[in-house]
């Protein structure tokens, strides 16, 4: 019997099933036990996978809202957002994230003969930046493991998921199969930005010193095969470019059959997604000279301090301050290193003599105070005054041109009305058809609520709205509008053209109040 | 070995830059240019560091200055920081000593780092350490008492009644990160200043992780046969 050859990759595998440990054992939680955990943890690790696949973050309402209407819609579970919240709290964060710590796995290995405990994490946080944090935004995503137990429970070759995917792509354009071929552009980018992601964890082993002597060749390899297989993948990025370009030129030769020519903004979409997929990958090769630094960086310290000493904070100091009762000060030193720097400052007698700029100043700022004119205050003040008394008198010529009229018809045409005011007076016509104001005046009194024909005390007036006011003043100077009560201003669909080519909605004037009814 | 004197006025223009503002941005150029010259770094390593009890090493993004263990010049004393956090009494400033320990012993704590460490912990779990481990001062002070000096016994009696001064959680507190007047309200207090030197991250008032910045200082500064001596002789 060849045991050595039957064990082969006994380790491998057992890790492979350590991952599902952490779904399987929700089962056993007595919290939240009336609940399907187990399904609700798959569930959510689906939720973040599809999250990641299309781009977008995975925060922590979304879960919560993606709980909530799982639970509803799947099980008849109706909670509140609170309740909901606090599900999440107690699946995501105790139960799938294990409260921070990894999940472990503990087994016998045949291959090393001792006792093995796997550790490892299904959730990370996205981005440990500061600027985030500070939005507060805590997305999580799925780790490398996270990633790898999901495609693991749906056939898929992890090292060559990429590859697979572009072959996938290919096959589907070629055979004019768009929305397929979209989906697989758009898993492309998923899948390079785990690659991605599985970089950055690796750098942070390297940093955290996790790679010892032996380790290192291995990882030198990696990153070696890793630039091959890159560079393979830039390649077949480039023909599967060339292939959407392809399609592109021959519908506008024309070449395209019927079916193709309908999936023409599907051809664009893959396009762009295409673009989109290239620029990230082509990001994996500046991630990749990172962790090349990383490497150098941690060869560096390996060969300056021969070898990497480590210290337990938990056992080797922190029992240590609790056995000895270690005082203050020396409890301070051990946190020197990590507390802010204190810049000394002196006291300088000689500061006696420099200038006191407290002083300084004080002066600069009278001087920005400009010089009061009283004279031009007043002048701005009377152009002013005359400039609104120009207004409202224009203001009360305007309704008296589009009002007056009511006293003999129920109702009036504006287009009429400048008829009319044409043949009458021709220059006020053209006055008012070469301004702009004539126009907005019809606007505010269309917009406007106010259309009573209304005595109003003189005292009163004065608060009134411009238009308002004059309206009042044009009912006590023709006192012969008030019994008529309201006024309707509405537009129609007809266009008034002026002399100058000035294009204009045309309004009807009538008696009574319409827009009552019309409220009603 | 001999300097050049440019080369000795490069190295003191970065080293007051460090001491001014404790790191150096790498995007600025001009100095992280001065920096990669070989004697320049030897001249800040071998004279400067030595000298000013300080050490500087180089992240992704910056280059730090951190006090060694014993730098009195450019650390802050009890008394400052007691000032500058807004405590009232020494004990305190034990606590939060003693709270940031807690915290770096949940991410420190592997012994090959092989294993994968701890993503974030609850401000619950240290909550939790550092009753357990105040208690255990409890139980430790009546028989150690004649062994220690009275002065450590001091400051030993005093945290246990700080610390009991707190209660664990204060229902009436309309914000927990206003109040520093219970446990979990002193913790965040702690936190908010480490979350403000870039050095830790609270997410959602719960969950604390460290940032690179942190874990690079660490790494950088402790995991240094020398320094490690150093510190473990803070115990004897």
């Amino acid at each position: 019997m060849n045991l050595e050859r039957i064990l082969q990759g006994f380790d491998e595998r057992m890790r492979n099933i350590a991952v599902f440990s952490s779904i399987i054992n929700l089962q056993e939680k007595t919290r939240y036990s009336e609940y399907p955990n187990e399904s609700a943890g798959l569930a959510t690790l689906l939720f973040i996978l599809d999250n990641m696949l299309s781009n977008t973050p995975t925060t922590t309402e979304s879960l919560t809202m993606f709980l909530q209407t799982l639970l509803s819609e799947r099980c008849d579970i109706h909670l509140s957002i609170e309740q909901a919240s606090e599900y999440r709290l107690v699946l995501v964060r105790e139960f799938l994230r294990n409260d921070g710590a990894p999940h472990k796995f503990s087994y016998y290995s045949f291959e090393t003969k001792s006792d093995e405990v796997y550790a490892f994490h299904l959730i990370e946080y996205d981005n440990l930046s500061i600027s985030e944090l500070k939005e507060d935004r805590s997305n999580i995503k799925l780790t490398e493991k996270g990633l790898e137990f999901l495609f693991k429970t749906k056939e898929m070759y992890n090292e060559l998921q990429i590859s697979i995917t572009q072959l996938y792509f290919k096959q589907q354009m070629q055979k004019g199969l768009f929305n397929e071929a979209l989906k697989a552009a758009i898993d492309m980018i998923g899948l390079i930005q785990s690659e991605k992601s599985k970089m950055r964890s690796l750098r942070s082993d390297i940093m955290r010193d996790a790679l010892g002597v032996s380790k290192r060749q291995e990882l030198e390899q990696r990153l070696s095969s890793a630039h091959d297989k890159m560079e393979r993948e830039r390649e077949m990025f480039r023909s599967l470019k060339g292939l959407v370009d392809e399609k592109l030129t021959s519908y506008y030769n024309g070449e395209l059959t019927e079916k193709e020519e309908k999936g023409l903004d599907l051809i664009h979409e893959i396009h762009r997604k295409i673009q989109d997929a290239m620029s990230i990958h082509e990001s994996l090769f500046e991630e990749k000279q990172r962790l090349q630094y990383a490497m150098t960086n941690a060869l560096e310290s390996l060969i300056l301090h021969a070898f990497s000493v480590k210290l337990n904070f938990e056992r080797e100091v922190l029992q240590e301050v609790v056995r000895t009762g270690a005082n203050l000060d020396a409890l301070k030193q051990i946190i020197n290193p990590l507390m802010p720097l204190r810049i000394p400052s002196y006291f300088n007698p000689a500061v006696i003599f420099s200038e006191q700029k407290r002083q300084v100043r004080k002066q600069e700022r009278e001087i920005e105070v400009p010089v009061v004119d009283e004279d031009l205050i007043l002048q701005i003040e009377m152009e002013e005054k005359e400039k609104e008394r120009l207004r409202l008198e224009r203001i009360s010529r305007y309704l008296r041109i589009v009002l007056l009229p009511l006293l003999e018809n129920d109702k009036i045409h504006i287009s009429t009305v400048l008829d009319n005011l044409k043949e009458e007076n021709e220059k006020f016509y053209q006055e008012i058809t070469n301004q702009a104001h004539f126009c907005s005046f019809l606007v505010d009194l269309h917009q406007s609520d106010y259309n009573k024909f209304d005595r109003i005390k003189q005292e009163i007036q004065v608060h009134l709205p411009t238009l308002s006011r004059c309206l009042a003043q044009l009912v006590d100077e023709y006192p012969d509008l008030q019994p008529l009560g309201h006024f309707s201003f509405r537009p129609t669909d007809n266009i008034i053209t002026f002399d100058n080519g000035f294009k204009l909605s045309d309004f009807v004037v009538e008696r009574g109040d319409l827009y009552a009814i019309s409220k009603k | 070995m001999l300097y050049q004197k440019s080369e000795v006025e490069d190295a003191f223009s970065l080293f007051l830059q460090l001491v001014n503002a404790g790191k150096i941005d790498k995007k600025d150029v001009e100095s992280i240019k001065l920096y990669r010259n070989d004697n320049v770094q030897r001249l800040l390593s071998e004279v400067f560091e030595p000298k000013a009890n300080v050490k500087i090493f180089e992240s992704e993004n910056n280059i730090f200055l951190v006090p060694q263990l014993d730098n009195h010049l450019l650390s802050y004393s009890n008394a400052e920081l007691k000032k500058r956090l807004g405590l009232d009494s020494n004990e305190q400033i034990y606590l939060f000593y003693f709270c940031i320990i807690v915290l770096l012993s949940q991410f420190f704590n592997s012994e090959d780092h092989t294993l994968a460490a701890n993503q974030f912990v609850r401000v619950e779990t240290i909550q939790n350490i550092m009753k357990k481990h105040i208690s255990e001062f409890q139980s430790y002070s009546e028989t150690q008492l004649e062994n220690q000096t009275i002065r450590t016994m001091l400051d030993i009696t005093g945290i246990i009644n700080a610390w009991g001064a707190l209660p664990e959680y204060n229902e009436k507190a309309k914000n927990i990160r206003n109040t520093k007047k219970n446990q979990i309200g002193f913790i965040l207090h702690c936190l908010k200043f480490l979350q403000d030197e870039d050095l830790i991250i609270l997410r959602e008032d719960s969950e604390v992780s460290i940032t690179d910045k942190m874990n690079l200082l660490i790494i950088r500064y402790y995991y240094h046969t020398q320094r490690k001596d150093q510190l473990l002789t803070l115990f004897k």
